[in-house]
Order: C-alpha cells, then structure tokens, then sequence
C-alpha cells in the first residue's frame, strides 16, 4: 500500500510536467488553432535558459526562475510575432508544420549554443525528502505539484479577472468581434505564445533536476499531446487533468504490470478514453461553428 | 470640425475576383440616422464591413471625421469613434454579459467614464441588467442583439454602425429595438448607420436612406419622401397599387435605371 502511494507520487509529479506541456498546447490552439509541435522544445529550452541563469550568470534559484520565465516568454512572443504571423491567412496545416520547423530549429540551436552534452544545477529542492508519516517524498517531486498547482492558480485569476486575460478569451471565442472592440488580436495572440513558453519555461526549470538538462528533454511533447488530447484538447481544466491521468497510470503499469510496456501505457489509455468519449474528457461543450 | 462625420468616395470592394462594390458614395452628416436599404446580394454589409475596416477598399476613399481610414484594421477605426455591430450580432458566448459589455470598453482611454457608460446600457437595456451574470451564448437572440449594441455603446463612439439589427428577431422586438437606437440618438447624438432588408421598419425612424442595388447606390433621399416614392413603395414596401385585376402588371419595370 506504501509503495502504492510512493508510486502514484511520483507518477502525479511527471504528471504534472505532462499536464503544463499540455497546458501550453491548449493555450496557443484556444487562440489561434494551431497545435504547437514546438511545445517539448521550448520546455527544453526553458531547461537550458534556466542552467544558464543559475550557473553561468549566477543568479539565486527564484531570481533565475523568475529570469527563465521572463526570457522565454520573450522569446515565444517574438517567435509569433515574426515566425507565425507572416502565415496568417495561409492553411491551418502550414502553421502546424511551421511549428514542427521551429521545434527542430530550437533543438539544433540550443545544440549550437550549448553544446550537446548534458548537465544539471543545483535547486534548494535537490537531494532533499520530505516525510509524510512513514511515507518519504523527494522534494523535487513536491516542488513540482507545487509549482503546477501554483502557475495553475495564477493562470486561473488571471484568466478570470484580468481584463487582458478577459480578452484573450474574447480573441478565441470570436476574433471578428474580438477586432471590433478594438482589441488588438494579432498582439493578444503574439501575448498567448508568451505566456505558453513561459509555462513550458517553469515546467524545464521544474522538470531538469530530476532528470538533466538535456536536449532530449523534448520528448515530453509526446507525452503532452496526448494529455491535451485527453482532456479534450481545448479545455485547460482538462489537459492538466489529462497529464496527472497519463502520468500516474504510466508509473503504475511499469511498477506493477511490466516495465517494458510503460511507454506504450500512456497511449493505451488515451486510445480506450477516446474509444468511450471521443470528445475526450473535458472536450465537446464547445463545437466549432462552421 | 464641420461637413458630413463620414464620407465615403467610389469605393470599391472585392471578394476574390468577384465586385461586390460598384463604386458606392455616401454621407452621414452628424447626429442623424441612415438607413441603407436592398435586397440580398446587393452589398449593404459589405459597405459596412468597408468602412469599419473588416475589409479593405481596392479603390475609393473613406473619411471619418475629417480622417482617412480606407485600408486601416478595425481595431484602429474603433479608436476613432466608430463601432460596428456586426451581422448576426457575434456576442463572445462563454463569457458573461458583464464581461461582453466590459470588453466593449476595452479600447477606452479614459476608464472613469466607464462605470457611467455601463449604467447607461443597463438603463436602456434594462433586461441586460437582470442578466449581467449569465452567459452570453445563453441569451435569446433578442437579448444577444442588444448586448451587441449595447457593447458597442461601451465605447462611447460618435458613430455607430448596425448591420442588420432586425434579423431574426419579432417583430415587436425589432419596434423595441429600434425605438431604442432612436433614443440614444436623441440622448447623446451619436450618429447612426443602419443597414437593413427590413425596409418598413428601417424608413420609419431613419432621418436619410439610400437604396442599394447589385453593388451600387440605385436612390438616396430623405426618408419621408422615400416611402412615397412609388417605386419603393411597390419593391421595398410591398404596397400595391389599384385592383387585383386593375392596371398593374405582373411585374413593373424600376424607373430609376
């Protein structure tokens, strides 16, 4: 029962990472209908960005998280800005290709900058366990619950109260109005990016000391997709609820049932989810209009 | 400044290869109403969705309050003063009402008026009040028409434009309706620009009308003397002249072409 519970922990922690590749996903499609292939490669550099903060620029843990948001939000907002919008108007299917160009982009150039071979830092969170009565949880684990749960909370005021956040949505649920009442769409949508590459920033910074800061740290995106598919692909709710599902399921099967299968496990899933709602789960209360 | 608020010069618009706009002129002089009358197809939206800069003119000009817009973004032309409500009035449906109409002001520079502007839409439309909580996809389509005219009022604009407020909407809610865009004309002065099939309803309280056909203006003239003019009255009002069986013919020819 222990080791149950220590199992799913940990699974509900790379859960967590699933879940914000996949927020990040549902964001920029929410906006502008393009699924984003170059999400992984952005936490991945969010990852690199962060390494460098700390170890080269030296900064403190929270001053260089912060710094790594920052930057790689920048730098999303400026990928929109001057990547994706010169296609607007093109077929949805050029944008969803350009992303996949930008994502090899990305990888090629952080192999250029930083060179291939990998690496970690030091976190206030690294080598530590916390105990919960005879159950031990290593704090890096906890950090990143903590750390979704908190950018899932600042997320939702933000996108509740805020009148820029208000308008972001106005911008997805009907452009043409959105223009009408002189919000700026092409801006909003260049601020969605930036806030996309700032949740898959947070989620390297979190996701790096447990594994290294790596250029493989990529192949979380397929993971991701398939988080975002399950929540319904549209819902914010449902793609962080999608990524804890495929993560604690993942680790259960490679515990208990065969550790072979635990990367197909997560796809498993998603097929039988998809069989029985094929809105997934969160998905269908909103139907395009055509 | 004087002179009409917008003047619009032979402009003309194309979807693809396809001219919607024949080289239209037009004028709205301040603080009146217009109406912009045709049937389907003859390119009454189309003229709106030019002049709030939805589309761009290929040729003409179009000026707003002394300033040139043809071929800026809408966005920029809401700044200005003018604010259309579009045709089948495109309310944000997973936001609340109170959260459309805010985002009706979200162009404003001065925020202190707001609060003001907003009781405003709410006294003429009180039935939004009751409602500032619900969902907008969740409103009726009368409620949903007045929320898009009451959004574009949170703009506080010198001009607005309505693109066929009258759809799909009764009859005594399409009276309501434009009982109320005559009101806030009285009130604030804000000059009107109002396209509409619905010609019988849109000559009774526009002050000047235009009538468009197959992408140009066919006639144009006060609105009192328009009702009387036989010709509309036979193809836009539906009024018949003599008997069943008397002199009128299956189908008159137009005197204007």
């Amino acid at each position: 029962m222990l080791d149950f519970l220590q199992q799913s922990l940990n699974g509900f922690a790379t859960g967590c990472i699933y879940g914000l590749v996949a927020l990040g996903f549902v964001l920029i499609y929410k906006a502008s209908e393009i699924v984003n292939f170059a999400q992984g490669d952005m936490l991945m550099l969010g990852a690199f960005v962060g390494w460098t903060a700390l170890d080269v620029l030296g900064f403190g843990y929270w001053p260089g998280l912060l710094f790594t948001i920052l930057a790689c939000a920048a730098i999303g907002f400026l990928l929109d800005r001057q990547v994706m919008r010169p296609i607007i108007g093109q077929p949805q299917f050029a944008g969803i290709m350009l992303t996949i160009g930008l994502a090899f982009t990305i990888r090629g150039g952080v192999i250029m900058i930083w060179g291939p071979e990998e690496r970690s830092f030091h976190t206030p969170f690294s080598n530590k366990t916390t105990a919960f009565g005879s159950l031990a949880v290593d704090d890096v684990s906890l950090s990143i619950v903590a750390g979704t749960l908190v950018l899932c909370a600042v997320l939702f005021i933000f996108f509740r109260r805020s009148r820029l956040g208000v308008a972001m949505q106005a911008a997805s649920q009907n452009q043409l109005a959105a223009y009408l009442m002189a919000i700026p769409v092409k801006t909003v949508n260049s601020l969605v990016w930036g806030l996309s590459a700032g949740v898959a920033a947070a989620a390297g910074m979190l996701l790096a000391p447990s594994l290294l800061v790596d250029t493989n740290l990529w192949i979380v995106v397929l993971k991701g997709f398939g988080a975002a598919i399950l929540g319904g692909f549209g819902s914010i709710p449902g793609a962080v609820v999608g990524g804890m599902i495929i993560g604690v399921s993942e680790q259960l099967v490679g515990v208990y049932l065969d550790p072979e299968s635990k990367g197909i496990a997560a796809y498993v899933i998603l097929l039988a989810v998809l069989l029985v709602w094929p809105q997934g789960l969160f998905g269908g209360a909103e139907r395009k209009r055509v | 400044m004087s002179g009409p608020l917008l003047q619009v010069r032979n402009v003309e618009s194309y979807y693809g290869p396809i001219m919607a706009l024949r080289g239209v002129s037009l004028e709205v002089e301040r603080a009146q109403i217009v109406a912009v009358l045709g049937a389907n197809g003859a390119g009454k939206s189309t003229l709106l969705r030019t002049i709030s800069g939805v589309m761009d003119p290929r040729v003409g000009t179009i000026a707003f309050d002394g300033q040139e817009i043809a071929g800026q973004d809408p966005d920029k032309v809401v700044r200005l003063g003018m604010s259309l409500v579009p045709e089948g009035r495109q309310v944000f449906p997973f936001l609340t009402v109170a959260e459309n109409l805010d985002m009706g002001a979200f162009g404003r520079r001065d925020r202190t008026g707001v609060p003001e502007d907003l009781e405003r839409v709410y006294r003429y439309f009180p039935r939004l009040a009751e409602r500032t909580g619900q969902q907008a996809g969740l409103l009726s389509g009368g409620e949903q028409q007045m929320l898009a005219i009451g959004r574009a009022m949170m703009g506080r604009p010198k001009m607005l434009l309505l693109d066929e407020p009258s759809l799909g909407l009764s009859p005594l809610l399409v009276q309501e309706i434009f009982a109320i865009v005559a009101q806030i004309n009285g009130d604030l002065g804000t000059t009107v620009l109002l396209v509409e099939q619905n010609a019988r309803a849109a000559l009774g309280f526009a002050h000047y009308g235009y009538i468009m056909e197959l992408g140009r203006i066919a006639l144009s003239g006060d609105c009192a003397d328009l009702r009387d003019n036989p010709d509309v009255q036979e193809f836009y009002l539906g009024i018949k002249e003599g008997g069943i069986r008397g002199k009128r013919r299956w189908r008159r020819r137009k005197t204007w072409r």
